[in-house]
């Protein structure tokens, strides 16, 4: 359990990193970059990260701090049911997407052909991902 | 092995009529392109791509069916532990790497076209969405 509170020690060190790094993010951005097409956009994918940074580190506090808690926090991460479970919807989503994009790709081919290639785009570069890290893991394992 | 025949047997099947709905769609979508009824181009080469695999697919499956050693080698790869663990893995980090590269893509393209930011940022809000159901549904299933 000691090992586990040192892993959750250095995680709340690494989400307040990247708060503070999504913080000045935003600050320069508000500074300097108010005047941008690309403003709100940057600003509120900043935003959602620093949140789920700040979601982090308070729960991750609150198990530090709460023993009932760590060991709550420990199973779940732990547990083989969970990580199985994580792992097949994570495959089920890529399948859905990739299917998803396919039709969209061909529906917006009337419609828009920026994008339709957008989408192709992102179609063939999830395809090279997974052929690359397929390959990796095949080599690995 | 005789009920993974079947199996096989049933997916041949489903192939074909995923490959004839390809097929069909394809000559609906040139028929209403060539009458003015829709606009653009149909994406021929996504309907021949997807029929060509199909096909490749269901000739491989008829040569197991018929085949004991092809039979034999096509359900050890399918039933294989290592090969599943392997597309797992590598379906759990594709799609982690692909959300955080559409959130990169979104926000560059903010700054240059809007067409293709609100594209990126259309795909990268229906991943979680998609995420979270399938969460949902394997916590009731396993």
């Amino acid at each position: 359990m000691e090992n586990f509170r040192l892993t959750i020690k250095k995680r709340i060190y690494f989400f307040i990193l990247l708060a503070a790094v999504m913080v000045a993010g935003i600050i320069l951005l508000t500074a300097f970059g108010r005047a941008n097409d690309g403003f709100n956009a940057t600003s509120g994918i900043l935003g959602a990260v620093l949140a789920i940074a700040i979601g982090n580190v308070v729960t991750s506090k609150i198990a530090l701090g709460n023993e009932a808690k760590l060991k709550e926090m420990y199973i779940k991460y732990t547990d083989e049911r969970s990580a199985q479970i994580t792992k097949e919807a994570s495959t089920t989503t890529f399948r859905v997407i990739l299917l998803g994009i396919s039709a969209a790709t061909i529906i917006a081919n009337f419609l828009s052909e920026t994008v339709s290639c957008t989408l192709s785009v992102c179609l063939a570069f999830i395809f090279m991902v997974y052929i690359a890290v397929s390959s990796y893991y095949n080599s690995k394992m | 092995m005789e009920e993974f025949r079947k199996k096989l047997r049933t997916k041949i099947v489903l192939y074909w009529i995923m490959a004839a709905s390809l097929l069909i769609a394809l000559i609906v979508l040139q028929v209403l392109v060539h009458r003015g009824v829709l606009r653009g181009e149909t994406n021929m080469g996504f309907f021949v791509g997807g029929i060509t695999v199909l096909i490749m697919n269901i000739m491989r499956m008829r040569k197991a069916v018929k085949d004991d050693a092809a039979l034999k080698q096509w359900y050890v790869r399918n039933t294989d532990e290592r090969t599943i663990a392997v597309q797992q893995k590598a379906g759990n980090f594709t799609s982690l790497f692909t959300i955080f590269l559409l959130s990169i893509a979104a926000i560059a393209a903010s700054y240059i076209n809007e067409t293709v930011y609100w594209t990126l940022g259309a795909a990268l809000g229906v991943y979680p969405l998609v995420y979270l159901g399938a969460l949902a549904y394997y916590n009731k299933k396993m």
